[in-house]
């Protein structure tokens, strides 16, 4: 219910930014905020109504999960609108936060993991790993838009998005920061999960092909922030890794949780 | 009374006339005093920009008093009236009011609606208060021209987009840095379109600008005005790699930055990115250095298309702009109207006065009332009565004068009492 409630709030937020972005009506913009930060109350409650009511930890379904990934993305939605002053921003992380809203209505009954005795290190390890993934896909979404922006600029052909996106400079930046932050969370979350694991696995660590494939994930982003940091890449080398990236990604958590046992 | 313009602006004349006309502050006061020596001209106001010189003037007899004020400007710019009169307009009424609200909202201007206009109307309001006469009439006209200039400005989008070439190539340099503070431009060349940019630049609060041109003085002295530094022409190609911005506007018959300069320099750079302005015409920047990754060059024809889109957008917006000047006109109108009705309404209430006071002492006469506390409670509630009676009356009244309409006796008095219908 409370979770539903988001969901309305954040579609709320993508209308009003959808208007203003037509009408350019500043009041439009408040009510976005306003909208935005409200789901992301809400949804922050879901949990802790969960946490109290229910009892349960909140990695039992796959919808519980989307609604993390949600809470987080929205979380950093908010952030990059009030440190960057671009309300715009949502009209490109809302659709996402709202397809995954709507996903999450049909996958209510599906187990991520098995009943598990639920260590501390789970704990750190599951809100670590969404974070993480959360911020790669707002790298995502950023490298998306940068190529879209700088398409705009080098072909001299300017189309709706133009006056909606941001520079390609602050896009750049935004692509690299979180795909930055969302390493060094995801990092901790992958540890958290190896030291899980050996607990649970009697001291020995199973290649399940969900983690052979969360550190193919990790390894794709360390080896792009490496090489960045060494040799430099270009803004559209870094758009197009944070774009394979969380490819990698959806393939770990998305595509094996729901097809294969692991 | 009826507002009148007489004027000439940018359309009507040369600016060999308008530059005669033009009132300064040394001139503004013997202008005023000279024309409000007439005087069935009871309010005046002059707004005087490069681009327009009017007089705005209430007066009772428009057609005398406009041509003895062009009389009087014609003397005074040394001009003859009858050649004057070939390059002035004349507005009277509505036409003259939408005409001061279609100026301040920039729909008059040169540059179709540019936002300084706005500011020269305010001020010149401000010196007709302190040179001039400024009453009812032109209060009020002040205070709708503001706002529907306000009006304008916020609810369309006609001072968004850049109209001019280096206003634009700013503009979009703006789309691919985040931060211009944190951004350095190089300008090479020292003519009248580098000088516009490099402003421009400055204006948007660019971190550092260099400056280089083939007579290195000319680059000092722009330097000088914009704050920046003067290099050496043969020099330049030092600076391109700390160059963000480059905007370019020579006579030279070849290149000035090649392919093979920016792509050298774009690895120091280390990919970060850079905007070429190629103003001048041969060009001076290779159009290769597009192809070169987060790397971006706007020739002069790509600056002149994305210009005239942006006017195409004004243009659509000046057809929004006009409704709500058509709006703000009727509501000005309707004020005026009301004027008209004031005097009336201020000799109903002082009848009633007269009537009410009357009948209190008739009354306090008749019933020996000589306690003042006790006729003072008696005047508060006939004043309560008397003004409850009117109330619908008046305001009634001042409702229907809006329409303009001639009524009969019967229609008029139902409904000054509001009557619905007579049964």
């Amino acid at each position: 219910m409370l979770f539903d409630f988001a969901i309305l709030l954040y579609i709320l937020c993508f209308v009003s930014v959808g208007l203003y972005s037509f009408f350019e009506d500043e009041r439009l913009a408040y009510l976005s905020k306003f909208f935005a930060i409200s789901g992301i109350l809400v949804n922050g409650f879901y949990f802790v109504s969960i946490w109290f009511f229910y009892s349960k930890t909140i990695h039992l379904t796959l919808s519980q999960i989307f609604a993390l990934i949600i809470f987080f993305l929205a979380l950093t939605a908010v952030y990059l609108n009030l440190k960057h002053k671009k309300v715009t921003i949502y009209f490109f992380i809302m659709p996402i936060i709202i397809l995954l809203g709507i996903a999450s209505l049909y996958h209510q009954d599906i187990m991520t993991t098995r009943e598990y005795r639920t260590g501390f290190w789970l704990f750190v390890h599951l809100p670590f790993t969404i974070a993480g993934s959360s911020l790669f896909m707002v790298s995502a979404i950023f490298g998306i838009l940068y190529f879209i922006q700088e398409k705009q600029i080098k072909r001299k052909r300017f189309g709706f998005t133009y006056k909606l996106l941001p520079s390609i400079d602050l896009l750049n930046k935004i692509n690299r920061t979180t795909m930055l932050v969302g390493f060094t969370i995801f990092t901790a979350g992958i540890l958290s999960g190896f030291i899980w694991g050996i607990y649970e696995w009697g001291g020995r660590i199973i290649l399940t092909p969900k983690l052979i494939f969360a550190i193919i994930s990790w390894l794709i982003f360390g080896v792009i922030i490496i090489i960045k940091k060494i040799k430099g890449i270009t803004p559209r080398g870094t758009a197009f890794a944070s774009i394979l990236g969380i490819i990698s990604i959806i393939v770990t958590y998305i595509g094996l949780a729901m097809f294969i046992k692991g | 009374m009826h507002l009148a313009v007489l004027g000439l602006n940018h359309t009507t004349s040369p600016v060999e006339i308008r530059e005669k006309l033009a009132v300064s502050n040394d001139n503004i006061e013997n202008i005023y005093s000279k024309i409000l020596q007439n005087d069935r001209i009871y309010e005046l106001l002059i707004i005087s920009t490069c681009n327009r010189v009017e007089y705005y003037m209430v007066t009772d007899d428009f057609l005398c008093n406009v041509d003895a004020v062009l009389q009087i400007v014609a003397s005074e710019s040394n001009i003859d009236p009858f050649e004057l009169r070939k390059y002035t307009y004349i507005h009277c009424g509505v036409d003259a009011v939408k005409h001061i609200f279609r100026v301040a909202s920039g729909l008059d201007s040169l540059v179709l609606g540019e936002p300084q206009i706005f500011g020269q109307v305010k001020d010149a309001f401000t010196a007709a208060r302190l040179y001039g006469r400024v009453n009812t009439f032109l209060n009020k006209l002040e205070d709708s021209t503001i706002r529907v200039g306000k009006k304008v400005r916020t609810q369309t989008k006609i001072a968004e987009n850049p109209v001019s070439v280096s206003y634009a190539a700013v503009e979009l340099a703006k789309k691919i840095f985040n931060d211009l503070s944190k951004r350095v431009a190089l300008v090479i060349g020292a003519g009248e379109m580098c000088e516009l940019a490099a402003k421009h630049l400055q204006g948007n609060g660019i971190k550092k600008i260099y400056i280089t041109n083939r007579t290195f003085e000319r680059a000092e002295a722009l330097a000088k005005d914009v704050g920046g530094t003067a290099i050496q022409l043969d020099l330049f190609k030092d600076y391109l790699k700390y160059a963000d911005i480059v905007i370019s506007s020579t006579g030279s018959p070849n290149y000035m930055v090649s392919f093979e300069d920016v792509h050298h320099v774009m690895n120091e750079r280390k990919h970060e990115p850079m905007f070429f302005i190629d103003i001048a015409v041969p060009r001076d920047i290779d159009p290769r250095i597009n192809d070169i990754e987060n790397t971006y060059v706007y020739d002069i024809d790509d600056l002149k298309s994305v210009v005239e889109n942006n006017k195409k957008q004004r243009e659509k917006e000046a057809l929004r702009a006009m409704e709500i000047i058509e709006q703000s006109v009727d509501d000005f109108m309707d004020w005026l109207e009301s004027l008209k009705i004031i005097p009336i309404i201020k000799i109903i209430r002082q009848q009633f006065e007269e009537i009410k006071n009357s009948e209190i002492e008739r009354m306090a006469d008749k019933l020996k009332i000589v306690d003042d506390g006790e006729l003072y409670r008696i005047n508060l509630i006939m004043t309560s009565y008397m003004n409850k009676l009117l109330h619908t009356p008046i305001m009634n009244i001042k409702n229907s004068i809006k329409d303009g309409k001639d009524y009969s006796i019967s229609e008029a008095s139902k409904i000054i009492f509001g009557i619905k219908e007579l049964k």
